[in-house]
């Protein structure tokens, strides 16, 4: 008895778990229960391509840090999901900066370590970065591959990836706005059901 | 000038950003439905990872090591390994 009372003891999931920044923002109001399942669906979008380390659930939870801490303020009349949602953006955007800038200062590093000088240094380099160019065409196969078998959503894709307007998709490949329309929601299930699904923290 | 594709990779990022912001209630639901979950239920799986910290739930592996959520605000702040 005395054994199977400890094991209840060790078995026992603590009755308090730790409360997230998302749950202390749900307990102050400013955001929905729905507004998280947003957010989470928008995490994971922008968590792709990071590396394996920074995953979704910590854009999500930086970003509401940021807010509960003070030093992301949300502008009057902005919602706060489209707010978080654009700092997720900006914190993978400075994730990716920092990385350049690594990566940049990488020659100068290992020109002080050569002393024959070989090194080629590229580091003041300002042309596109190939590898993140590289993990951007990667990506783009990957939410491809999302939409596989559905030809509209595939050109929808396509156009938005080139910047084009709405009108100048549907000229392009000779849609309706009703077909237009159902496409995109279409789209939103699909991005909803790969943002909602269980699963790690990193894809 | 073109956009590289990182730039238009961000770009379309953006749109469907906007796709899931615009999402009504009843479609987050019904996808959430497809996937078995209800998120009316307390504790429901779709919340994990967002009000309910996985891996925190479980604590460090290491009792000398910092909490899991200072290691997340460190990878985010710190310089990324070259």
């Amino acid at each position: 008895m005395r054994g199977r009372g400890k094991l209840k003891h060790i078995m026992q999931v603590p009755r308090e778990l730790p409360k997230t920044p998302a749950a202390q923002a749900l307990a102050l109001q400013l955001v929905t229960e729905m507004d998280l399942l947003r957010l989470k669906a928008v995490a994971r979008l922008h968590a792709r391509g990071l590396p394996p380390e920074v995953g979704w659930t910590d854009l999500l939870q930086e970003a509401i840090t940021r807010v509960l801490d003070g030093s992301r303020k949300c502008p009057e009349g902005l919602p706060m999901v489209a707010f978080l949602a654009g700092v997720m953006r900006s914190i993978r955007t400075e994730h990716y900066r920092r990385a350049r800038r690594v990566g940049a200062r990488l020659p100068y590093m290992l020109a002080e370590l050569d002393p024959a000088g070989d090194v080629d240094n590229e580091a003041g380099d300002p042309s596109p970065d190939p590898e993140r160019s590289l993990i951007a065409m990667q990506q783009l196969a990957e939410i491809d591959r999302l939409f596989a078998g559905d030809l509209r959503a595939l050109q929808i894709i396509e156009g938005l990836f080139e910047g084009w307007s709405p009108e100048q998709i549907r000229a392009r490949y000779d849609m309706s706005k009703t077909e237009y329309d159902s496409t995109r929601r279409r789209m939103r299930r699909v991005l909803l059901r790969e943002g909602l699904r269980s699963g790690g923290h990193e894809s | 000038m073109k956009a590289d594709n990182a730039e238009r990779f961000e770009r379309l990022l953006a749109a469907l950003e906007q796709e899931l912001i615009a999402a009504q209630d009843e479609e987050i639901l019904a996808a959430a439905g497809d996937l078995g979950m209800n998120p009316a239920m307390k504790g429901s799986a779709a919340f994990f990872g967002v009000t309910v910290d996985l891996r925190a739930k479980f604590g460090p592996s290491d009792p000398g090591q910092p909490a899991e959520k200072e290691g997340i605000r460190r990878r985010l702040k710190d310089d990324p390994s070259p």
